[in-house]
């Protein structure tokens, strides 16, 4: 190709490459609007929403801590006194960190993924949303060297749960668009919602 | 800045300054003022650097949030059009490395679906081939090249933009010129006649 057929190829693309459709100017400016104008728009749930997610994370964590105990995946820990598992085993079961970190973690891990915004909005994020999927992202590395990872079913999920949370822990409060697509992608490709509920509901059978 | 640089980038600001003011005062209709004024172009760089529809938006929006947030530290030492489009570039060269490790790591994108209606009645050969060829090509040139051939910014207006000599301008347009001729040899053929 010499510099003429270039010039024109050049010439062409500048009216045919990448010109834009009709581009969203007014969709645009509302949300700079919104953005540099207004207050932003802050997620933080109110009480209700705040004691409920508190109420569902203590349930969640109560039936993970009794679901993984029954499944062997973390064995009884003896009585110090007796020496003895069963009744006494099982309270102090409750006890045991791998247990309330997983029964935590499924909890929170549901608010959070309820309180994202959706993907079509590029408003601002409340901060406390990344840290806390830094917070959760961190607990499940742990979880999934623990006793707990060694369990296919809930170490598949742990692996899917890591993926998403280290998205939602590198967005920013003026998040764009792509990037909770991404994160929607990644959870509508690994069916995480729908295990994350169904593990829920395992937990709450085994537990009652 | 080159105070020649400076001169001609004020004449694109006829009016700016007024409008400045007043949205820095927190009136809102001269900051949609600004918006009306610079947006389209500045949604048309975007859009022909990554080449999605709403990637440009959101592009498009980053900028001017950080440029009415900021408003108040503008001291006019540059022309607005100059600091708009410097924040303009920047953005766009970081999202788009952050897309580029958020594509390499996790999602693979169909690039069919970066095409929207209007252009797929276009040469296809052009939109996939330049589009890989200008992908290709390292982001200082890329950029420049974009600006220049493309979207018709003056060297001048470059330089002002991306903080480098006039001179500096034209070497990267013609380095950038150099590697796409490569990149696009397979397709020479069909472009000789076009």
């Amino acid at each position: 190709m010499d510099d003429k057929a270039l010039d024109r190829l050049l010439e062409r693309a500048s009216k045919e490459w990448r010109v834009p459709v009709d581009p969203p100017l007014e969709e645009i400016w509302s949300a700079v609007e919104a953005a540099a104008f207004e207050r932003p728009l802050r997620r933080a749930p109110g009480w209700t929403i705040v004691g409920i997610a508190a109420a569902a994370a203590l349930v969640v964590g109560a039936a993970a801590g009794s679901y993984v105990t029954r499944r062997g995946i973390i064995p009884p820990v003896l009585n110090t006194t007796t020496g003895l598992p069963g009744v006494v085993a099982s309270a102090s079961s409750a006890n045991d960190p791998n247990q309330r970190a997983m029964g935590e973690l499924l909890g929170r891990t549901a608010v959070l993924l309820a309180a994202l915004p959706g993907d079509t909005v590029s408003t601002g994020l409340d901060p406390q949303v990344s840290g806390e999927g830094a917070r959760l992202l961190t607990t499940t590395r742990m979880l999934l060297d623990s006793p707990v990872g060694s369990d296919a079913r809930l170490r598949n999920l742990l692996q899917d749960l890591e993926l998403v949370l280290a998205q939602v822990a590198r967005l920013e409060p003026r998040h764009r668009k792509y990037e909770m697509q991404f994160i929607q992608t990644a959870l509508d490709q690994h069916d995480i919602v729908p295990r994350l509920r169904s593990a829920a509901a395992d937990l709450s059978l085994n537990a009652f | 800045m080159q105070n020649a640089q400076l001169a001609v980038l004020a004449t694109a600001d006829d009016g700016d300054p007024h409008l400045i003011a007043r949205a820095t005062a927190g009136d809102r209709g001269a900051a949609r003022a600004l918006y009306d004024r610079h947006a389209m172009r500045v949604y048309r760089l975007a859009y022909r650097m990554c080449g999605d529809r709403d990637l440009a938006s959101d592009l498009t929006q980053d900028v001017f949030v950080r440029v009415f947030g900021q408003l108040g530290q503008f001291r006019g030492e540059s022309a607005f059009t100059t600091w708009l489009h410097r924040v303009a570039v920047t953005t766009c060269l970081n999202t788009l490395r952050k897309v580029k490790r958020f594509q390499g790591r996790e999602v693979e994108i169909d690039h069919a679906s970066d095409h929207h209606a209007g252009e797929a009645e276009r040469d296809p050969l052009l939109q996939e081939a330049l589009s890989r060829a200008m992908d290709a090509l390292p982001e200082g040139l890329r950029i420049a090249l974009v600006m220049h051939a493309i979207e018709g910014y003056t060297h001048v207006e470059i330089a002002a933009t991306l903080g480098i000599a006039e001179g500096t301008s034209k070497s990267r347009v013609f380095e950038a010129r150099a590697k796409l001729r490569e990149l696009l040899a397979s397709h020479g053929k069909e472009y000789d006649n076009g």
